[in-house]
């Protein structure tokens, strides 16, 4: 199949930008995620967000099971990761795509895994029974920042994949968890309920005070760090009537802004060129995945074809 | 052609009679008892018992039934709190009961949440859950080994409802015995 796309100033009279493509016809849909990416940047200068894929916790075959699974954006292409049968959860991938951090429950406890995709090699991060779960990667890839509960008390850690090495960076009784990596590599983002209701705080990998950062509403949880700035979007409850949306703040707590609501927003995503989130909403035990430009406008629903599952990070197609 | 539909009718309401006959055969009156009715009918009586059960099969009965309890009763959560409130103090209390009378019983405490919030986020709630839930049972000396935790946030809640009462069974403790 070969497919001539064009995109035209009717105005002007003029080509703006054309493409051929040709292949198979079973890849019609990624010639057209790529072309609406070429007219993306065309028309903005920017990387568009059309031909990237999403991992997530999908449901698995047995009862109450999950697999990892990488997906293009839109629900379509499932390519399925980790489906050993058993309960595996937020699945976070490397920069270059190769090492995924992921939580299995196969050892009896919720561990964190890392698999090289390569290579097929895979390492065990946590043993016993706290709680480990990835959080985010630094840009450049040389740390994995994640919570890890020892001794029945969550904490902050980033572990460093070249010397293998786990570093501590809240010291707190409350909780702290779901750490989200700045561009800078230096900073991240994480909830704690050391206030004593869940906020959003930022610390460093100097494991520096942490800054509180938000201040409106009782629970205000799964921070998102922009990859290209200031902002970070989270999950809150709104106090006056307990309506949960998704958010953004700037990283020095000013500017909040509620970008929509309605039933069970969870893990608010950012597509990587930074404009667009993702999120999964869910009412009446229905889940949809829905996507909006970083402002809150243009709010729509994905394609319904995907597996319902709970996306967890939004990236750059890696590889074909 | 004409005749046709008259024909039908006529069918249709022969139909219809044989219907409503067949439905009043079947309604007899409810057997004058407050027994609930039974699937099958009653077997003959069981021969007459040895001259009481053993002491051994007693206490095995009163175990069977003591561990159903155990496992059966929650402890329970407000929303996004991990604090024990006096119910769940009461029903940690029986555990410490039942977990002191018998020794060599191992239970695993898992720590759920109801399908609001984050998930992230409720998978450490839940775990906290499991926790104080456990500190209780270790403060009031029973050995922390025999206790292990385990959160499974909001994977798997017991009642599958999206209303309030849903919501409350499932912020739990939940006991389930993994060795004796």
């Amino acid at each position: 199949m070969s497919l001539q796309l064009a995109l035209h100033d009717v105005a002007q009279q003029r080509l703006r930008v054309g493409n051929n493509f040709s292949g198979p016809k079973i890849r019609h849909r990624e010639m057209a995620h790529r072309f609406s990416d070429v007219v993306y940047r065309e028309l903005t200068g920017e990387a568009g967000p059309f031909d990237t894929q999403v991992l997530c916790a999908s449901p698995g075959k047995s009862k109450g099971s999950k697999d990892i699974v990488l997906m293009d954006y839109d629900g379509y292409g499932v390519r399925p990761l980790v489906a050993d049968g058993g309960l595996n959860l937020s699945p976070i991938l490397s920069p270059n795509g190769t090492l995924l951090a992921y939580t299995s429950y196969r050892a009896g406890n919720p561990n964190l895994y890392l698999r090289n995709l390569l290579t097929g090699a895979e390492e065990r991060l946590t043993s016993g029974a706290g709680l480990a779960m990835a959080g985010s990667w630094s840009p450049e890839g040389r740390y994995l920042a994640l919570n890890h509960t020892i001794d029945g008390n969550s904490e902050i850690f980033v572990y460093e994949t070249k010397s293998k090495q786990m570093k501590r960076i809240t010291d707190h009784w409350g909780i702290d968890a779901t750490p989200s990596f700045a561009p800078d590599g230096k900073r991240m983002a994480f909830v704690s309920d050391r206030s004593g209701s869940p906020q959003l705080y930022v610390t460093d990998i100097q494991a520096s005070a942490p800054v509180r950062l938000t201040y409106e509403g009782r629970y205000n949880t799964a921070p998102a760090w922009s990859p290209r700035g200031e902002a970070i979007v989270f999950v809150g409850r709104a106090d006056e009537d307990r309506s949960m949306g998704v958010y953004t703040i700037r990283a020095d707590g000013g500017s909040q802004n509620r970008l929509g609501g309605g039933g069970n927003p969870d893990a608010p995503i950012w597509a990587p060129n930074g404009r667009f989130v993702m999120y999964t909403s869910t009412q009446g035990g229905s889940s949809q995945r829905r996507m909006m430009r970083e402002d809150g406008q243009a709010n729509h629903l994905l394609s319904a074809s995907g597996p319902a599952c709970l996306t967890s990070q939004w990236v750059a197609r890696t590889a074909r | 052609m004409a005749m046709r539909p008259v024909l039908s009718s006529i069918t249709l309401v022969a139909l219809l009679l044989t219907a409503l006959f067949a439905g009043c055969a079947k309604e007899e009156p409810p057997p004058p008892t407050a027994e609930p009715p039974r699937a099958a009918p009653q077997p003959p009586p069981p021969p007459p018992p040895p001259p009481g059960p053993s002491p051994e099969a007693l206490r095995q009965q009163r175990f069977q039934q003591a561990v159903q309890d155990f496992q059966n009763q929650d402890v329970y959560f407000d929303f996004d709190k991990y604090d024990l409130r006096p119910d769940a103090r009461a029903t940690l209390d029986k555990k410490v009961a039942f977990l002191n009378e018998n020794g060599s019983v191992r239970s695993q405490i898992e720590g759920h949440c109801d399908e609001r919030g984050t998930s992230a986020y409720n998978l450490v709630l839940g775990e906290r859950r499991a926790n104080v839930a456990k500190q209780y049972l270790t403060t009031a000396g029973v050995n922390a080994a025999r206790l292990p935790t385990i959160s499974y946030g909001k994977e798997r809640p017991i009642d599958p409802g999206h209303d309030e009462a849903a919501w409350a069974r499932n912020r739990r403790a939940h006991f389930m015995i993994t060795g004796q």
